[in-house]
């Protein structure tokens, strides 16, 4: 390419090649997506999807695909080697569907079947005897960090009317004096059950949901954990369980590189402290706590301070656990891994799209026995610098920064050494190439991630390595991290979007999965509706209501259960078939697909010790917990500015 | 507005600061300590995670004091993160 080319000609021309094999409503999609323009949804499709009719070689094959969300399969015609079916797609994967050699056809279409919910029978919650122990997650609390939590909607609500909630943590309210830590503000049973008393409940409390027509994603996650279905007539698997919900918030300070916008963030400060608060305000009582955050960079070892709090929250007292989703990145081309040879050089090639606005950042490891140089060459081949080990630069355009490089040594978490690129957005888009200079090399191995970006996300060049995308506070060591299938299909695909591990130290990440795919749960602001999300977030809470039922269950017949414990009967009792039984761990599915009915009845096979008869992990760790409970509260009292 | 690939070649190369924060700056962060119980002069403890681990909150400038003291193990300044769909 000349260097005198404006490089958006050449990059559309490409594109457009691709992209004339199909329908031009389509194409028009497609594009309108690449440049961040969403869909309007209908009442058959989110914002995100698009109905289609194909014309296929095979409809089990169709519906085998993991994008594809079955509609009908029309009667074939006699003597036609091709059958019509018709179904749902997301709208970022219609090229990969078209491009199916059995897809003889994509053209957009409507008027689709309904899907119906599959979480609690595919986990077989639904065999868990009525009146059993387990008692639909009885005497646990189910704690959500998330986004628009709905304590109108009647699933989370008693047959009196009042909250099953025991409290709101709205992060972003304006705080009082016993705000936790000193932000936010705290909403208990009383006040709510006051608002729901109320014609305008949300106004009343002065909390409530966003009016996104789709419904919060807050909501959605709570109902697939612990709806009782008394509104919309679907149930979650802990219908009985106590729940907090956390609204999460970010700060305004920027951590590093470019500010992110347009999507619901909180930041690792404020997760810390709402699950400490979830843990502190259960008390003794089992809890398990959903988490649905993440980002791509990160050193994925599980060192980061975030990751070591989780796991020490987790830790500090029986019959407590975290669930993570595990991400959606796998086909994002967000992973990159090589060897940088002694005296020699390896390139990356960082692909950033003509149309992108927004900043692009990239996270490189590699060992703190070697020592790397980093040099950035620019799309049209210029090498605009280069960085030695333990320097930082930076390249400015009339003042304004548009390039960082940091080459920074022995990190003091996990003594590795971490290189972090940024490009503003005023860069142009191209193939950038990150060349790595063996300076000193023992080990020469490295992992790179580029950060997510929702307005634009760069990617590195095919072909990818998709493998360590999980998100990057999902690599501790006590969490329990959760991958996404289809649980619609007869063969239980994975989702296509599921991250894989494993960790960067070896960690076999995530521990198990669940359903994902189109699961119809709670819609906030409708009082008994139901919407469809897909997204590692929906499998994790399936995740973590089948813990409150083991927690429950546990809790009936006098056991405590660590951490370990309650990892370890997730983890035995996860089915196969998919994925394949050898090797023991697959690197999206897991351990496997869970069981509430076998983790709920391993419970009562396994030799789990009363509680205070194993050690002394339950006493003396509940006790330290308190003190730093009543510690925390003494250095909370300040306004947030 | 975009630059052009000519314009790279005249981009200026400096040594840049460690932190784009302005030095009196709040900022959040998660610190671990070496010795049980400390807690380094000047900043706020949030959220105390157990004796090693709090979450905190002090002016940006005195990033570069906490990491060279000797009594504090690392500091993590609060990162972003996303909603998982």
């Amino acid at each position: 390419m000349s260097p005198n080319l404006p490089a958006t000609f050449l990059l559309s021309s490409t594109d457009i090649q691709v992209l004339n094999d199909l329908d031009p409503h389509l194409q028009r999609l497609v594009m309108r997506n690449r440049h961040g323009i969403r869909k309007v949804p209908t009442s058959s499709t989110t914002a995100e999807e698009v109905a289609v009719i194909a014309k296929v070689l095979s409809a089990q094959r169709w519906e085998e695909l993991s994008e594809v969300k079955p509609g009908a399969v029309l009667p074939r015609e006699a003597g036609a080697n091709f059958e019509i079916v018709t179904g749902r797609i997301p709208v970022s994967r219609i090229e990969s569907v078209r491009a199916q050699p059995f897809v003889l056809s994509l053209k957009a279409a409507r008027r689709l079947r309904p899907v119906l919910d599959a979480t609690v029978p595919d986990v077989e919650a639904d065999q868990l005897p009525a009146g059993g122990s387990s008692g639909g997650g009885k005497g646990a609390v189910v704690g959500i960090v998330d986004f628009g939590g709905d304590f109108a909607h009647q699933n989370f609500r008693n047959a009196n009317g009042t909250s099953r909630l025991l409290a709101i943590w709205d992060q972003n309210g304006s705080p009082r004096p016993d705000s936790p830590f000193g932000f936010g503000r705290v909403f208990r049973t009383a006040e709510i059950n006051a608002a729901l008393g109320t014609p305008d409940p949300y106004t009343t409390l002065g909390y409530g949901p966003s009016t996104d027509p789709n419904g919060d994603h807050g909501t959605h996650v709570m109902d697939i954990a612990a709806g009782n279905g008394r509104g919309s007539g679907l149930r979650g698997l802990a219908p009985a369980a106590d729940i907090i919900f956390v609204h999460v918030a970010a700060t305004d300070v920027p951590f590093s590189g470019s500010q992110a916008v347009g999507t619901s963030f909180g930041d690792s400060v404020q997760l810390l402290e709402a699950l400490q608060f979830i843990f502190n305000e259960a008390g003794a009582r089992p809890c398990v706590i959903n988490v649905s955050l993440g980002t791509n960079g990160g050193p994925h070892d599980g060192f980061t301070l975030v990751e070591t709090g989780i796991d020490r929250l987790i830790a500090q007292a029986p019959n407590h656990a975290v669930c993570i989703a595990a991400s959606n990145s796998f086909s994002d081309g967000i992973h990159a891994q090589g060897r940088v040879p002694q005296g020699g050089s390896f390139d990356v090639t960082w692909r950033i799209g003509q149309g992108d606005v927004t900043g692009n950042e990239l996270d490189l490891w590699y060992s703190g026995r070697d020592r790397f140089a980093v040099e950035l060459i620019a799309p049209d081949g210029s090498s605009l610098v280069r960085v030695e080990p333990g320097q930082t630069r930076s390249l400015t355009n009339n003042g304004q920064l548009v390039v960082l490089l940091a080459n920074r040594l022995n990190d003091p978490n996990n003594h590795d050494n971490n290189i972090g690129v940024f490009l503003e957005a005023s860069l142009p888009g191209g193939d950038w190439t990150v060349r790595l200079h063996g300076v000193t090399v023992s080990d020469g191995s490295f992992h790179a991630w580029i950060e997510r970006d929702d307005q634009g996300q760069s990617s590195f060049a095919p072909p990818n390595d998709n493998s360590m995308t999980i998100g990057s506070i999902s690599c501790g060591k006590n969490t329990i991290v959760v991958g996404s299938y289809d649980a619609h299909k007869p063969s239980k695909p994975i989702s296509f979007f599921s991250s894989s591990g494993p960790t960067r130290d070896g960690k076999q990440k995530p521990e198990v999965s669940a359903p994902g795919h189109n699961v119809m749960a709670a819609r906030s602001r409708s009082g008994i509706g139901l919407t469809r999300k897909s997204g590692t977030s929906m499998a994790s809470p399936a995740v973590t209501g089948t813990v409150a039922l083991v927690l429950a269950q546990a809790l009936a017949k006098g056991k405590s259960l660590s951490i370990s414990e309650i990892r370890s009967i997730m983890i035995k009792t996860a089915r196969k078939n998919p994925p394949a039984t050898s090797p023991a761990w697959d690197p999206r599915f897991g351990f496997g697909r869970i069981s509430a009915l076998a983790a709920v009845n391993q419970v009562t096979a396994s030799a789990v010790p009363p509680p205070g008869t194993g050690s002394a992990s339950a006493a003396a760790p509940r006790a330290k917990q308190q003190a730093s409970k009543k510690k925390a509260t003494a250095a909370g009292g300040r306004s947030r500015s | 507005m975009k630059l052009h690939f000519d314009d790279l070649k005249k981009l200026k190369e400096e040594t840049a600061a460690e932190s784009e924060l302005a030095p009196d700056q709040r900022v959040l962060a998660i610190v671990r300590v070496r010795e049980p119980g400390y807690v380094p002069p000047d900043i706020q403890v949030r959220s105390r995670l157990d004796d090693e681990l709090f979450t905190a909150e002090f002016p940006a400038g005195r990033l570069a004091t906490l990491r060279a003291d000797d009594r504090v193990a690392s500091v993590e300044l609060s990162r972003r993160l996303k909603q998982i769909d």
